[in-house]
This record gives structure tokens, C-alpha cells and sequence, in this order.
């Protein structure tokens, strides 16, 4: 059958996205997680000089777009792009592609992004039933707290922590720790979660370094700093934020739990799922419906697994999620949805 | 950390921003042989981020720390 038999939101679903030029359709490819294979570039770029105008898209989601191909010769230039292996990324209601940044390899990343990508792409993204969730869903992995793919600004977010110990044996009292503590010498100097105790004087003097958790964003920098590796990483684990979007009318993601493992985010999420196709309503974003629902019945009737009570925040009890950008709450950005 | 170790070779990477700083450490870290020691001058902020971290992912033993100033760090890192 030829696209343009299509109905629009059919031809959205397999990857044909409508141009503003009447007769065009870009083609949008399918790249979990902006891995590209180089191999599969001449491929790209034959199909867009030959069927299209030379020009690939890069999109937001480190994905890729053809544009100007003809609606009747779209089927065409698709066969060949899955004859290489490259398939085309589908549109409209449904979960669309995993984006993540670089901490498969990022020397600050405390999670390997890319599997963790791998695994969310193969339980939801590429399951049978491509409606698995409602409406669009977007989700977002970054590996650390530098949140460079802004896991917050998607419906399922997840971002690895690192929370440090301490070897009191191993220290010398360099003071590096405090030194690079992400929040020092910004505007707001008090909130280090590592300061060091009065009548150090920034020397090697046996004085330890005090640790404050609830100031630690557990981004990990002193773990890496440390010259004597005497902060050892205590634990690593997911922060979860769940109903951020961007769009008109912006939303973070309310910042759920932390300290997850992999098991109880991916539980996490298929509760979350059922739970919206059947509370949502027609086009609305999960966030949207949370907040319409109630943030407290949403983690009554969700957040139910035994094992990681101890992990969740209080999102539920701050205005909004909490608008003041906390690291312990989700926040509301914008007025009004 | 005993006072009377001696650096092999000074670098003062005072403004030097990154990755600059790290790839001038590196390079003279590689005209060292094994157990000499390097001492670098290196800001704080990004600097005192990414350095240390680079020399000990590398291999690198940082032997000493001390301040220098307000704004900057002295450290001695010996090659491995």
C-alpha cells in the first residue's frame, strides 16, 4: 500500500513525517540513543542525495531525519534503509526513541547509559504492542548529576548517583574533596555537602572532611578527586523522575526516588504505564495526568513495591512537586498546563 | 607526606584552562621515567576537577597536595 493511501496518523506511526510542502515527507530514522553505526552513514547519505536533497536532520533527540522525499517514492527509499538494517522511528502516540547522553563512555558518568538505554528500548520501545503506553511517552537516561540529557524534561527520566563514603585511614586531609564539592564557590557556597572542620587551615593537618547526604546531589566529583581514593563509592544507584515534558507548557519531571536499582526503576515503570492507560485521558501527557489525578494517589496506587519504600521522596507533599528546583523534589516549571 | 620530596620538573598550569592543562601534564609526564615526580600548579574550580582525576585514572600516584594561595593547588604527581 502506498503512504499516501495512508491515514496521516498511520503514516506518523511508521516514520513518515509530513512536510509543510505539499507532496514531501521527511523520513525519520531510527537511532536508540544517538548510537549511530558508522557503516550505516553511506547508506544514509545515499538514500538523501538520491531521494531526497542532500540534507539530513539531526533532531533534538540525537535521531535522524530525511526530508524532501516524494510520498510515492518514500516506500522506496525505506526498503532500502531496513535492507541495510536501518528502520525507520515512529511518531505519534507511543514511546518514542531512548535518548541518553554519552556515559557509556564519560569519565563522569556512574552508569553505563547505553545498556541501561538498551534494556528500557527492548522492554518498551520494541515490544509487540507499540502501545504500551497511551499517549507520548519520552524517556531519558543521564549518568550522572550533570543531567547533560536533561532526564528531567521527559515522562520517564532516570540519572545515576553515586553516593561516597569515606576511609578515614586513607585521608590526609588535602581538603580536595571540599575543594571541587560541585556546589562550592557558587552562589548559594553553604550547600556543599563536604566541608571541613573548624581550625583546618588548608593543610594536611589529620583533620577529616565532614560529609552532610542531604546536601550531596551524589554526582561523585570527590570519588574522582580524592588523590588517596579514600572516598570509596558506597553505592550506586537511580534517581527517578516521572511526567516532565517540554512543549508549551513545561513540566520537571517530579523526582519520585533515588537510589533505585535498574529492577525497581523498570518495575517502576510498567506500574506507571497501566496506571495511565488507565487513569489519563485522550492526549494527555503522563505528568498532566498525574498532577490532575493527585501527586498523592499517583504514588499510593504506584509506588507500591516493598523493597524501595526507603527510597521515596516527598514529591508528593510540595506544591506543584515542589517549584523551588530542589534536588530532593520534581519541580513545576511554568505557570499552568 | 615527608616535606623533602622534590619534583623532577614544574609546570605551573595557572590559567590553563581544560583539557589544555591535562595534555600539558600528560606530555610532561611522558618525558619522566617511572617514579619521578611532576609538580603542578593548577586552579581551582575545573581545573582541580579534571586533573587529578585524569592522573589517577592514568596510572599516576598523587603523592602531595597543598595549597598555593587562595585560588590554587600544588600537587606532586609521581609516574607510574
Amino acid at each position: 500500500m502506498q503512504p499516501s493511501s495512508r491515514p496521516l496518523k498511520e503514516r506518523k506511526m511508521q516514520g513518515f513525517i509530513v512536510q509543510r510542502e505539499r507532496g514531501y515527507h521527511a523520513l525519520r530514522l531510527r537511532i536508540p540513543m544517538g548510537h549511530l553505526e558508522a557503516t550505516h552513514m553511506p547508506i544514509i547519505q545515499s538514500v538523501a542525495e538520491r531521494y531526497g536533497r542532500g540534507v539530513v536532520h539531526l533532531t533534538t533527540r540525537a535521531g535522524m531525519a530525511i526530508p524532501w522525499i516524494r510520498l510515492e517514492q518514500a516506500e522506496a527509499a525505506k526498503a532500502e534503509l531496513n535492507a541495510a538494517g536501518i528502520v525507520l522511528a515512529g511518531c505519534g502516540p507511543r514511546m518514542r526513541s531512548v535518548h541518553t547522553c554519552k556515559g557509556d563512555v564519560c569519565p563522569y558518568s556512574v552508569v553505563n547509559t547505553y545498556e541501561l538505554g538498551m534494556t528500557l528500548d527492548g522492554r518498551y520501545f520494541s515490544a509487540d504492542d507499540p502501545e504500551i503506553f497511551p499517549h507520548k511517552l519520552k524517556m531519558g537516561v543521564a549518568g550522572c548529576a550533570n543531567a547533560c540529557s536533561k532526564p528531567q524534561f521527559n515522562d520517564i527520566g532516570l540519572m545515576g548517583l553515586a553516593r561516597p563514603g569515606l576511609d578515614a585511614d586513607g585521608c590526609i586531609s588535602c581538603g580536595l574533596c571540599y575543594e571541587v564539592c560541585r556546589d562550592a564557590g557558587s552562589v548559594d557556597s553553604l550547600s556543599t555537602a563536604w566541608t571541613m572542620p573548624q581550625g583546618w587551615e588548608r593543610k594536611k593537618d589529620g583533620l577529616l572532611p565532614i560529609y552532610d547526604e542531604d546536601k550531596c546531589i551524589f554526582c561523585g566529583d570527590c570519588i574522582r578527586v580524592c588523590p588517596t581514593d579514600a572516598i570509596p563509592t558506597e553505592e550506586v544507584g537511580l534517581a527517578m523522575f516521572i511526567g516532565g515534558k517540554f512543549g508549551r507548557r513545561p513540566l520537571l519531571g517530579f523526582r519520585v526516588a533515588n537510589f533505585l536499582t535498574q529492577d525497581e526503576a523498570l518495575s517502576i515503570i510498567d506500574y506507571t504505564g497501566r496506571w495511565w492507560k488507565e487513569s489519563g485521558q485522550r492526549g494527555e501527557r503522563l505528568g498532566i495526568t498525574m498532577l490532575r489525578v493527585g501527586l498523592a494517589r499517583f504514588k499510593t496506587e504506584v509506588l507500591t513495591g516493598a523493597s524501595y519504600q526507603h527510597k521515596l521522596t516527598n514529591f508528593e507533599e510540595q506544591p506543584l512537586g515542589g517549584c523551588d528546583g530542589t534536588h530532593w523534589t520534581g519541580a513545576h516549571a511554568g505557570g499552568g498546563f | 607526606m615527608p616535606d623533602e620530596i622534590k619534583a623532577d620538573v614544574y609546570l605551573d598550569l595557572s590559567g590553563v584552562v581544560c583539557p589544555l592543562n591535562w595534555t600539558m601534564a600528560k606530555l610532561a609526564l611522558e618525558e619522566l621515567e617511572e617514579g619521578q615526580v611532576l609538580e603542578v600548579i593548577l586552579d581551582k574550580g575545573e581545573p582541580l576537577r579534571n586533573v587529578p582525576r585524569s592522573a589517577k585514572n592514568e596510572g599516576h600516584k598523587i603523592i602531595d597536595v597543598e595549597p598555593e594561595g587562595e585560588e590554587q593547588y600544588r600537587l606532586l604527581i609521581e609516574k607510574h
